[in-house]
């Protein structure tokens, strides 16, 4: 009977699919994870430098970590980013981002820090 | 072992599977790649960075309190100096001219109201002279008050080097005598982006300062990769120039100071 089974060959290639099918859907989606990773890191670094800019080269009337929020979210794209400091210690302004890595697996996405430092066109801080 | 690689060969079982593991293969080879990619081009965006920054640092140094007014006082010392010094003669011969001799009675005097704008006129005519620019008649009364050195930097640089093309070079020899100064700033601005300042190029013939920041490249799987930490680096480069500051004043950059 084993033997028989053994040597049917129908139906093989649907079992081999069915059965590997779960591998290569894991293989795709850790593909598009890797490149939804590397695309918030890159939507974050441009986000934080320009945020950092902005902060640094607010006028002021103007409220640095406001310039440096409305920066970073126009910045960001699709990507979730929220600013968790802006500071300025010796005439240098730094800009912390918390950006989010959509998670094509899980919920909620995994999160980073990112930070950039720009000098004060003055070399004053506000 | 002929005739089992003969059935290896004609076996058609497990060839769906095959296809699909060869599909797996390639799909890692791409991830392989994509991960250096990724890794390269966001070591890349960093760099741009701190590049952005180092060089916004240069500018600012550049014209920082340290830097730039220190060689204004200086220039505009030597400037006074030269014009009184260029001015003395022809002061003295219309102060001869004019003089009174003892017996003439008709003759009136010379104020001090005369003096001074006699002392204006040939002060302004010398700077005419040296430098091929109009001084200000408010800086050549101070200049005969002895209180022009008492007025801000700011106000020395608009007034005694009006000339753009000049106030590029006394630029250019402040930035070049205090290249240290300039470069420790910049590389404190990389540093903060996690950078590292190579060297700095600063104000080429046309105004532009040029900073090299660079970072080792550590793509997801590089420590396995270099295991002594020998990472390849990346090196990027970032230029910045001073166009307009202190009220106004655009440098005319040239190649000839």
């Amino acid at each position: 009977m084993a033997r028989r089974i053994w040597n049917v060959e129908s139906g093989s290639q649907t079992l081999e699919f069915v059965a590997l099918i779960p591998m290569v859907m894991l293989v795709l989606l850790l593909m598009l994870q890797l490149a939804l990773t590397g695309y918030s890191l890159v939507v974050v670094e441009t986000s934080v430098r320009e945020a950092a800019l902005a902060a640094a080269q607010a006028r002021e009337d103007e409220d640095p970590e406001t310039k440096a929020r409305n920066t970073a979210i126009a910045m960001a794209g699709g990507i979730k980013v929220t600013v968790k400091s802006v500071e300025c210690v010796d005439g240098n302004a730094t800009v912390t981002l918390q950006g989010e890595i959509p998670n094509v697996l899980f919920d909620p996405g995994l999160t980073f820090d990112r930070s950039a430092t720009m000098p004060t066109p003055e070399g004053r801080c506000w | 072992m002929k005739r089992l690689l003969l059935r290896v060969q004609q076996e058609e079982r497990a060839s769906t599977a095959l296809t699909l593991m060869w599909f797996m293969v390639a799909a890692l080879l791409f991830a392989i790649g994509l991960d250096a990619f990724l890794g390269i081009y966001i070591t890349h965006q960093q760099l741009r960075t701190a590049g952005i920054a180092a060089a916004n640092a240069v500018t600012r140094a550049i014209t920082d309190e340290a830097v730039l007014p220190p060689a204004v006082e200086k220039e505009a010392a030597r400037r006074v100096a030269a014009v009184k010094d260029e001015a003395q003669e022809e002061i003295d011969d219309i102060l001869d001219l004019l003089a009174c001799d003892d017996d003439d009675e008709y003759c009136v005097p010379l104020t001090a109201d005369d003096i001074k704008r006699i002392k204006i006129q040939a002060y302004r005519n010398a700077f005419y002279d040296l430098y091929h620019d109009q001084l200000d008649r408010d800086m050549a009364e101070k200049m005969v008050e002895g209180t022009w050195d008492q007025e801000p930097a700011h106000v020395k640089m608009n007034k005694l080097i009006p000339d753009d093309g000049d106030l590029a070079c006394l630029i250019r020899d402040a930035a070049h005598a205090k290249e240290s100064f300039i470069r420790s700033e910049a590389a404190r601005l990389a540093e903060a982006n996690g950078a590292t300042l190579e060297r700095i190029t600063l104000l080429d013939n046309d105004g532009w300062n040029v900073v090299y920041v660079s970072q080792p490249v550590k793509p997801f799987g590089a420590a396995w990769l270099f295991p002594n930490a020998d990472y390849p680096k990346l090196t990027v480069n970032q230029l910045s120039r001073i166009r307009q500051f202190g009220g106004g004043r655009t440098p005319q950059w040239s190649s000839s100071c």
